[in-house]
């Protein structure tokens, strides 16, 4: 059976601005912000039989639309390899005291791109959705010190890519005062 | 405001839901949060509706395409090995074991300003028959597969490293014989032998202690975790020391 298109159409109006804003918050791009949003709904009309079972619109199509956005980090990070060395091998080690709030978006995209998919998970409810521990552990389906667990080793990840900004910044500060570019 | 929500406000998807008009804001939860979120909306609208183009695309998405999306979170692996060495009866819960576990997480954690969880690491390969491959998170493992640890000391000097089975039996699997802690060279290693897997149903899980910590402690300490909560608390134990690391393995 395939969606009328009246429940479509109201569908479309009643839950596409919400998944856009969190598309655009996952992705950081609008264009594709705009992309994750019709691809969602493409999925909804293929997969409506899937769909007329849940009781919430909103579970499925969030369900489906994480989906695809991770699949879009992973491949903007793939593509990115192809012309970057691996950066991570080379990182120091502990050089920045972590602090949650210091860790932006765009870092926490880039980082996303390499985890496994039960952290990636974990980090797009607790740092996109902005759930709690304990809805996020709700959500994908394991305890909260399990999902403490995860969380700490990502932001030990996340810290050591902001001590290599650190360096990386100190030694192009220290290039440019070398070269007499400073005042 | 706090990056993470410590439930102070309500969350994105609680603020969607109520936006979409699936729940109502209950007594006490921020409507200026709410106004704020429906105006973040507003201001980057979705791209208009186009029913043909979505259903022209629906048409032509494979089947691959749609398992991917509706894909639920992998969970993390459980497993069965069973042990080449030598078998610990888990008789010892009891108050000799509440003693031990209460020495092990009352000692101090490892020298300060070396903070072991997070460089000294567990890891393992598989060998399948004529293959080798190396094991992650999500491997899954089988009968008959031979595993071998490795670990990084990430500046510790010693190694134990113990497991449960789902019958509760722990297995010291390192030091081979004896309690004392194995002592270990810096850097990423193999350790030496192997384990088989053998058909036996349920979840082992692995756990390596980096500070010194005799090995019939450990033994001990597992075994009162897993007659307190099973395997959870056991994979918990890694949240309550620093240097303390587990592992579990998927077996199919």
């Amino acid at each position: 059976m395939s969606i009328p298109d009246a429940e479509l159409s109201e569908l479309y109006v009643r839950y596409a601005p919400v998944l856009h804003a969190r598309a655009r918050s996952i992705l950081g791009n609008d264009a594709e912000a705009g992309d994750a949003v019709q691809e969602t709904f493409v999925r909804l009309v293929r997969g409506y039989e899937a769909f007329r079972g849940e009781s919430s619109p909103l579970t499925w199509l969030y369900q489906v639309n994480t989906n695809w956005c991770l699949n879009q980090l992973r491949n903007r990070k793939g593509h990115q390899k192809k012309h970057e060395d691996r950066r991570a091998d080379v990182q120091p080690r502990e050089s920045v005291e972590p602090e949650v709030d210091r860790i932006d978006d765009a870092r926490i995209r880039a980082l996303l791109a390499e985890e496994d998919d039960e952290t990636q998970r974990i980090v797009v409810h607790l740092f996109f959705d902005e759930m709690t521990r304990e809805e996020t552990a709700v959500a994908v389906g394991i305890s909260v010190p399990t999902l403490r667990k995860r969380l700490d080793a990502f932001l030990r990840r996340a810290r050591r890519g902001m001590g290599l900004a650190v360096v990386a910044s100190a030694v192009v500060w220290l290039c440019w005062t070398a070269f007499g570019g400073a005042p | 405001m706090n990056r993470l929500n410590d439930g102070s406000r309500p969350s994105r998807v609680r603020l969607a839901r109520v936006l979409t008009g699936e729940e109502r804001l209950k007594p006490g939860e921020s409507e200026a949060a709410l106004e704020a979120f429906a105006a973040e909306v507003a201001a980057a609208p979705p791209p208009a509706f186009d029913l043909a183009d979505l259903r022209v695309r629906a048409t032509a998405l494979s089947e691959a395409e749609m398992q991917a999306a509706l894909a639920r979170p992998t969970p993390r692996p459980e497993g069965v090995i069973v042990p080449l060495f030598r078998r610990v009866a888990p008789g010892l819960v009891s108050a000799l074991a509440i003693a031990a576990a209460a020495l092990f997480f009352l000692r101090p954690p490892a020298s300060e300003g070396v903070r072991i969880k997070g460089e000294a690491h567990l890891g393992f390969d598989v060998s399948r028959g004529s293959q080798a491959f190396p094991g992650a998170p999500d491997t899954v493992v089988q009968a008959g597969d031979r595993i071998r640890f490795h670990y990084g000391s990430g500046g510790a000097e010693t190694l134990v490293i113990v497991g449960v089975d789902a019958t509760g039996t722990v297995q010291t699997y390192w030091p081979d014989e004896g309690d004392a802690p194995v002592g270990i060279e810096p850097g990423d290693h193999v350790l030496a032998g192997s384990v088989q897997l053998d058909d036996a149903p349920g979840p082992e899980v692995f756990v390596a202690v980096f500070d010194g910590t005799p090995a019939d402690v450990v033994a001990d300490v597992v075994a009162a975790a897993w007659s307190e909560g099973g395997v959870e608390a056991v994979v918990e134990l890694d949240e309550l020391r620093h240097d303390v690391a587990v592992l579990v393995l998927e077996k199919r």
